[in-house]
């Protein structure tokens, strides 16, 4: 158990370490990094894909993970516009994205969990389906054009000098961190991951777990949808487009796994912010948009190398490889 | 029956050809004879043969993966690779003025590099090849659109456009050539000693390494041919559309996945055909053509594909554990 727990520490060491010298870059080359403006647009990109990411860390820390959450984000802006358009009343929009993004977790849940198709086809498949889904909403929703004011207020609002959104993910940013070490559900998710055999001799109902794993992290990625939607006050057809991948990179580095059984709430947050602030430092210091992608993508290559080294090494001292 | 290979070794018996695994040949049919008397351009020579001259082009870059899938590893960087095709091929003709034969071999050969890469570090650190290719997916992307972005608007010139469209005996070149690597490669998989290995290896990978088998070689090899022929793949559909363009291979791995699981192949390693694949990459394309000819949304197509994906997955797994594996 001492060595799990310095093992974490470490591990979120370096998202936090990363994210500590990327500021430091940020304050000493772009003047305008500590604005207002720029200090409000990172919070409204940190917010979003972190909700998301508690939602992958749980499915990473028990060994899955879920790449339909973009189109999910998509598909929940173009509800709400449907809906805005339809004259709902706004707690109406909310709680019927919310339950559309949860019959979409269910979706993937179900394909996974209860068929036993592999995680990473599924969850392709249905981003193909949701992000279809979502695509043809879009000539209705034009006519919308911006949202009703009280629903742009759900991302414009603020309290305290912090987006409503900043607020909801510290308070998802708790529930986890406690729903993951304390409670029994989340211990399960943990021994799920590292060694499922063994936890399925134990009796844990692995499918169950990973069905609500995944209805959860659909449910969380509608959240985002609605939030990023009235943040942008339009629904628009960009949303959520790299967003499974940012996820993803943002989970591993701080400190998430692919093989299961590792990884925080913390770390989840820790590593989307150090993928904003990647973003951010791009923009502010003028370099190329389409050299990002690069970018992004040679970190996953690296991340997925390390993690994948520290995994064989791991094997090898138990002598399984 | 070439694909049954690793499976008889394992069960230690023979098994004797079944209709079941063709069934892609059915649906082929049944598609063919649906569109032929339900659209009335459908049946025609041209329509047809332009249909195979695309397919030929998606065909090459499935062919690696196919090899790759028969040992359990998943490429998910064709769509990318065959768009990287075709943007150096604009790099290396646009901005080094080079000929388009010494284009498209260095072309060919940088995307060989790529590929060799990924294999490499698939192979040496055991990684998930499906979570690498997906990393080498969006940095090649990334690379697409710079390059493509440096020359949008402009032509290739004849000489490296004029080639794709060259017909030998009434066809196009591209489709002879797609369907004489099938028949060679679909013969060579079930007789030459080193094609069969790729069964063996996606059957029980640690029980060809005790044999003595350098499975990893193999492995990045065959990482560095898909690679390769998307590229020449991507070459193909460039020159065909006279300029570089970022939208050539966009979702192109989700068609031959498809294709691929749809025409017989196991994404647990162990099954596979090339010529099978080549009905299957007919299969989506065809499908596709007609779904347009009937003016379905591409959305919808796009949600009609991924169903369709998602099933044949699902039969595969249901074939599987009906044989008896655990999974």
């Amino acid at each position: 158990m001492n060595l799990l727990k310095s093992l974490t520490r470490k591990n979120e060491f370096v998202s936090s370490a990363m994210c500590v010298l990327l500021v430091i870059l940020l304050t000493v080359k772009g003047e305008v990094f500590w604005t207002k403006g720029n200090l409000d647009s990172l919070q409204a990109s940190i917010a979003p894909t972190a909700i998301m990411a508690f939602g992958m860390m749980a499915l990473l820390v028990c060994g899955y993970f879920d790449l339909s959450i973009g189109s999910t984000m998509l598909l929940a802006g173009m509800v709400s516009g449907r809906l805005a358009l339809a004259g709902a009343p706004i707690y109406a929009i909310v709680a019927l994205v919310l339950i559309t993004g949860c019959a979409v977790g269910c979706t993937n849940g179900f394909l996974v969990a209860k068929l036993r198709i592999n995680a990473l086809i599924a969850t392709i498949g249905t981003q193909y389906i949701f992000y279809g889904i979502a695509m043809t909403q879009l000539d209705k929703v034009r006519a919308l054009g911006k949202f009703p004011e009280n629903f742009i207020m759900l991302g414009e609002g603020k309290a305290l000098g912090l987006y409503y959104m900043t607020w909801v993910t510290l308070a998802l940013l708790a529930v986890f961190s406690y729903f993951l070490k304390y409670t029994p559900t989340g211990r399960q998710l943990y021994f799920l991951g590292g060694n499922r055999e063994a936890a399925r001799l134990m009796g844990f109902n692995d499918r169950r777990i990973i069905f609500a794993a995944y209805a959860a992290t659909g449910l969380l990625a509608s959240l985002a949808g609605i939030l990023a939607a009235a943040r942008i006050q339009s629904p628009s057809q960009y949303m959520g487009g790299n967003v499974h991948m940012t996820c993803m990179i943002a989970c591993v580095v701080g400190g998430g796994s692919f093989a299961g059984g590792k990884g925080s709430a913390l770390g989840a947050v820790l590593g989307v912010a150090f993928m904003s602030l990647l973003t951010n430092m791009f923009n502010l210091l003028e370099l190329k948009a389409q050299l990002q992608n690069v970018i992004v993508g040679l970190i996953l290559v690296t991340v997925i190398v390390t993690d994948g080294c520290l995994n064989l090494k791991k094997l090898r001292e138990i002598g399984r490889a | 029956m070439g694909e049954d290979t690793g499976r008889q070794l394992a069960a230690g018996r023979a098994e004797k050809f079944s209709f079941a695994s063709w069934t892609i040949v059915y649906l082929l049919a049944a598609l063919f004879i649906f569109l032929a008397l339900t659209r009335n351009a459908f049946f025609t020579f041209s329509n047809i043969h332009s249909i195979l001259h695309s397919v030929s082009f998606n065909f090459y870059a499935a062919i690696g993966f196919t090899l790759l899938i028969i040992m359990g590893e998943l490429d998910l960087s064709v769509g990318s690779m065959f768009g990287f095709g075709g943007a150096m091929m604009g790099f290396f003709i646009f901005m080094y003025k080079l000929p388009a034969p010494t284009a498209i071999a260095l072309t060919i050969a940088a995307s060989a590099l790529v590929g060799l890469a990924s294999g490499f570090l698939i192979a040496r650190f055991r990684l998930n090849s499906m979570m690498v290719t997906i990393g080498v997916m969006m940095a090649i992307k990334g690379v697409n659109w710079i390059l493509v972005n440096r020359f949008s608007g402009r032509q290739f010139p004849a000489s490296a456009r004029r080639f794709v469209s060259v017909d030998v005996l009434g066809i196009k070149w591209t489709i002879i050539l797609m369907i004489a690597i099938a028949l060679a490669l679909e013969i060579l998989l079930a007789k030459s000693r080193h094609l069969k290995q790729l069964y063996y290896i996606g059957h029980n990978f640690d029980t060809t390494i005790l044999y003595g088998l350098n499975a990893n070689a193999v492995k990045c090899a065959c990482f560095a041919i898909s690679a390769a022929m998307s590229a020449f793949g991507g070459v193909l559909m460039t020159a065909r559309l006279a300029h570089p363009n970022v939208t050539v291979g966009s979702n192109l791995e989700i068609s031959i996945i498809t294709a691929a699981v749809i025409s017989g192949a196991s994404i647990f390693g162990g099954r596979g055909s090339i010529l099978r694949t080549m009905l299957g990459v007919t299969f989506v394309f065809t499908l596709q053509n007609g779904m347009t000819s009937y003016n379905i949304n591409t959305y919808v197509q796009q949600i009609i594909l991924g169903v369709i994906l998602i099933l044949a997955i699902y039969l595969d797994i249901r074939a599987n554990s009906a044989a008896g594996e655990r999974r």
